[in-house]
């Protein structure tokens, strides 16, 4: 699948600068940057087609990493090969680099204090709201067979009653399982559609 | 520790991670909190939480911000290349080898082992929230007696139901709002009870 002609190839300084900016601008990462990078490259500056949007969304799930800089990585491969891939990467993990060093370097003065202790309580609560909102939209897209069902099970309730297994040892475990039991017929048909 | 164990350290969780976001934070806690004890239990979820409220990825963030806090710039540089080093091969590896890679039989078979694990460990994140938010200690407590039982935070389970409430439905507030928002509320929360 190589890139139409017609389609722009992006000089490396351009690219960087338009990857650090997505990286500012979004917050909380990894999967909010879709839009934001769908504008970008697909309408303003033609550096992709739709169909490799698609696919690098649907390759960066399955591969281990920080999405955001999984996500670089293949579209700066993609527009300009090996220097495209780095460049990319690199301007991705600058911008967070820089906030947190300057938050790390305040956030001990300002915890401490009992109204600002009573805020971050609150602050865990709604983190608490939203991994679980994410959790039950998961599970609704997994959890249609057995098998993952009770990897899930199996799973969670390792990591909750036995925190002295390493969770790296879980995942790996989860995977020769995979390759054990294989993906259904029905699945990948599913996944094709 | 120096800072190429670190270096180590970080790269582990970033291999092991798929999914990337919630799905980091079990694996991050087991390492960074309960083996190495670099940051305690509230500390690390108010880290988290202010991820989500800074630009950039959840992980690259964790990781920039506990590689500081343990060795200052160094650590940070560590920590942030650390949990990047796996993708830069990996992923590298797979924009290269394009559609080979996603049409691999046996790698899907993998992920399908994976990915319910990983929802397990989504799952696993909401306990470790509850236990620093909506509840006021390890929910241990309810099965052993080493721990003492947990109270529940009343202001907290406010806050939780209510970011529940505005994300649940069709139009959501998205995670910067409802942060922002808890911690006005649990501010003022806090003035009253």
């Amino acid at each position: 699948m190589e890139t139409p002609k017609s389609f722009d190839r992006p000089r490396l300084p351009v690219l960087f600068a338009v990857f650090f900016k997505i990286s500012a601008v979004t917050v909380g990462g990894g999967l909010t940057m879709i839009p934001v990078m769908e504008r970008e490259f697909l309408e303003k500056r033609r550096w992709l087609t739709e169909e490799d949007m698609v696919d690098t969304v649907a390759l960066v799930q399955s591969m281990p990493g920080i999405i955001a800089v999984n996500m670089a990585l293949i579209m700066g491969y993609r527009m300009a090969k090996l220097p495209g891939a780095f460049t990319a990467a690199l301007a991705v993990i600058l911008p967070p680099f820089f906030s947190i060093l300057i938050i790390a370097s305040c956030f001990a003065t300002i915890s401490g204090q009992e109204t600002v202790s009573a805020a971050f309580r609150s602050v865990r609560a709604a983190v608490c709201a939203l991994i679980l909102l994410s959790a039950l939209k998961l599970g609704k897209k997994l959890l249609k067979r057995a098998f993952p069902v009770a990897v899930a099970v199996l799973a969670f309730l390792v990591f909750v009653f036995l925190p002295q297994v390493n969770a790296a040892l879980v995942i790996a475990l989860a995977g020769l399982a995979g390759w054990i039991v294989r993906t259904p017929r029905e699945e990948e048909e599913e996944r094709k559609s | 520790m120096n800072v190429f164990t670190l270096y180590l350290l970080f790269a582990k969780i970033g291999l092991f991670t798929f999914g990337g976001g919630y799905a980091m934070i079990p694996l991050f806690q087991d390492e960074l909190v309960v083996r190495h004890a670099f940051i305690s239990p509230e500390e690390f979820a108010n880290m988290v939480a202010l991820a989500q409220i800074t630009p950039g990825p959840v992980g690259l963030n964790a990781a920039t911000y506990i590689g500081y806090r343990q060795m200052g710039l160094a650590g940070a540089l560590a920590g942030t290349l650390g949990v990047a080093t796996p993708s830069l091969i990996l992923v590298t590896l797979a924009a290269v080898f394009f559609l080979a890679f996603r049409r691999n039989r046996r790698i899907q078979d993998i992920l399908y082992g994976i990915r319910p694990a990983t929802l397990g460990l989504i799952a696993a994140a909401v306990i470790f929230f509850a236990e620093s938010s909506v509840f006021t200690s390890e929910l241990k407590g309810l099965w052993s007696n080493s721990v003492p039982s947990p109270g529940i935070s009343w202001p907290a389970v406010l806050v939780f139901l209510a970011a529940l409430a505005v994300n649940a439905g069709r139009k959501k507030a998205g995670p910067v709002l409802t942060l922002l928002g808890a911690a006005i509320l649990g501010g003022i929360l806090n003035l009253f009870l």
